[in-house]
């Protein structure tokens, strides 16, 4: 069944920036799905008419056979809270210290989990980073910050997790954490779509790959 | 969560509630003052407005006959609702205490009478009326050097009140308006410096009730212990200008139902109907 499907989708910022032209593609459910391409290709901008922070010039994007455009906006925010994004930009509360951040996105899914507390720490502990748990997010540096979005995400269990070049800012071990958290998560039969020009990433072997250039699909392996 | 999102809408948005504190505590206060002031005029002008006769004293007249005939003419003229004759026997008998003794034994009841002159209280419609039909009757002064036209001393200030009174209402509205303005920019002021968040915690799967029921619940915490202090300032002063000046009246007088209806009106719209519907109004483009 597809789960994600983009019928002739096209995206032009103002006045006549073409971001993604013509996008025609389909994501079945436990896909992975490798988006690449150079700086400026379009794949954050993919990423975000997905999770709905923009929305197409033209075209349809569909969730489980949902056209976005009837979707009303409390419709949307359940699909949000049933999937895991990690910015590019992290997107994290500053204000807020490390734990607040990640339980905020685990209450918002409404997954009932019997000691909150114990979880998020079992998952900060995993990424090294349980020492700055109180801490809040402004203060900490940007590989640090990118292990906050990443538990954020991935600590709701999503059904569809969207990551969006989530090993930019991090060291090789946990790059290799990052990825085989992704590749259990895809065993597990949930989809995921990843953003990245990482070649360490692609070497990998992880899925599908699409490839995009100056906002066209040239490749779909 | 809401201990979460309290957080951070307080901690980014602290000195703009301080400045809706001070802002709702002065306009409220004035607010209060507008309708201290309008209905104490409303007041003094449902005594007097349409009572306001223009006097006009004939001199040197001792024929009945002719005032009456005056009378009548003037009663049809536009603007006069009635005419009350007083004859000098009775303006005599009225003023005989306060006139000086030696007077009166100087001079005979007859030879102090011929001083006196009839005085015709003419009554305009209204208030409104007053100006033009006292500049009617001053062009028959013109044409007889025994006729005078006197206002009555209260006149000009009850008629600049019945100016204040329409004055008022627009000047009430314009400030209604100030305030909703006021709410809708500091609404947007504030969504726009806290739309970073607002968008990350929508794109987590959450949505924009939470945001407007917080807000609201600031704003209207801020504004009820606003109310509070500025109403007591106020009726601290309104009390004691009150009892000062004895024909100001402390209003809001509660104890009148229908007094009482406008406050709680006032409160509601105030309070809390303009802060929801410029907070909804203010959060409607930040759905994604």
């Amino acid at each position: 069944m597809a789960l994600l499907i983009f019928q002739n989708v096209s995206k032009i910022y103002p006045p006549y920036f073409k971001a993604l032209i013509n996008i025609n593609l389909e994501i079945q459910k436990g896909d992975f799905i490798i988006l690449t391409g150079p700086t400026g290709a379009g794949k954050t901008t993919l990423l975000k008419l997905i999770y709905r922070e923009e929305k197409p010039t033209s075209g349809e994007i569909f969730y489980e056979n949902m056209p976005y455009s009837k979707l009303k906006t409390k419709e949307f925010s359940s699909f949000r809270q049933s999937w895991g994004i990690i910015f590019q930009d992290y997107k994290l509360f500053p204000e807020l210290t490390v734990y607040e951040n990640i339980k905020i996105s685990l209450v918002l899914s409404g997954k009932s989990i019997k000691n909150i507390k114990f979880h998020i720490y079992e998952y900060l502990e995993r990424f090294n980073i349980s020492q700055k748990a109180q801490k809040k997010v402004k203060e900490l540096s940007g590989g640090e910050q990118q292990k906050v979005g990443i538990i954020r995400a991935i600590i709701r269990e999503p059904e569809l997790l969207i990551a969006d070049e989530p090993t930019g800012n991090l060291d090789p071990a946990s790059i290799n954490e990052i990825l085989e958290i992704l590749k259990n998560f895809n065993k597990e039969g949930k989809t995921v779509i990843l953003a990245t020009h990482d070649p360490v990433v692609l070497n990998q072997n992880l899925g599908k790959i699409i490839k995009l250039n100056r906002g066209e699909l040239v490749q779909d392996v | 969560m809401f201990k979460y999102l309290s957080k951070i809408e307080l901690k980014q948005s602290i000195t703009y509630y301080l400045f809706l504190f001070l802002f709702f505590f002065f306009w409220n206060f004035f607010s209060l003052f507008i309708f201290y002031f309008y209905t104490n005029i409303q007041n003094i002008l449902n005594i007097y407005q349409d009572n306001l006769p223009i006097n006009m004293l004939i001199f040197s007249e001792n024929n009945t006959l002719n005032i009456l005939k005056l009378s009548s003419e003037i009663e049809k003229m536009p603007y006069v609702k009635k005419i009350t004759i007083i004859s000098p026997e009775d303006l005599l008998k009225e003023s005989k205490e306060d006139l000086p003794s030696e007077l009166l034994k100087t001079f005979s009841q007859e030879e102090i009478k011929s001083y006196f002159p009839y005085i015709l209280k003419i009554y305009p419609f209204s208030i409104k009326d007053y100006p033009i039909l006292r500049d009617q009757l001053k062009l028959l002064t013109k044409t007889n050097s025994n006729i005078e036209i006197s206002e009555h001393r209260l006149f000009k200030l009850i008629y600049f009140a019945s100016i204040f009174k329409i004055g008022s209402i627009i000047f009430a509205l314009t400030w209604a308006m100030l305030y909703i303005i006021f709410l809708y920019l500091l609404n947007n002021l504030l969504n726009s410096y806290l739309k970073h968040q607002t968008q990350i915690f929508l794109l987590l799967g959450g949505t924009l009730r939470i945001f407007k029921f917080l807000r609201f619940l600031f704003v209207g915490l801020i504004l009820s212990v606003a109310f509070v202090g500025s109403f007591f300032l106020f009726f601290y002063i309104s009390y004691n200008l009150s009892s000062i000046f004895a024909f100001f009246k402390f209003y809001p007088d509660l104890s009148k139902e229908k007094h009482l209806l406008y406050f709680i009106g006032y409160i509601f719209f105030a309070i809390f109907f303009l802060p929801w519907l410029t907070i909804l109004i203010s959060y409607k483009d930040y759905e994604i």
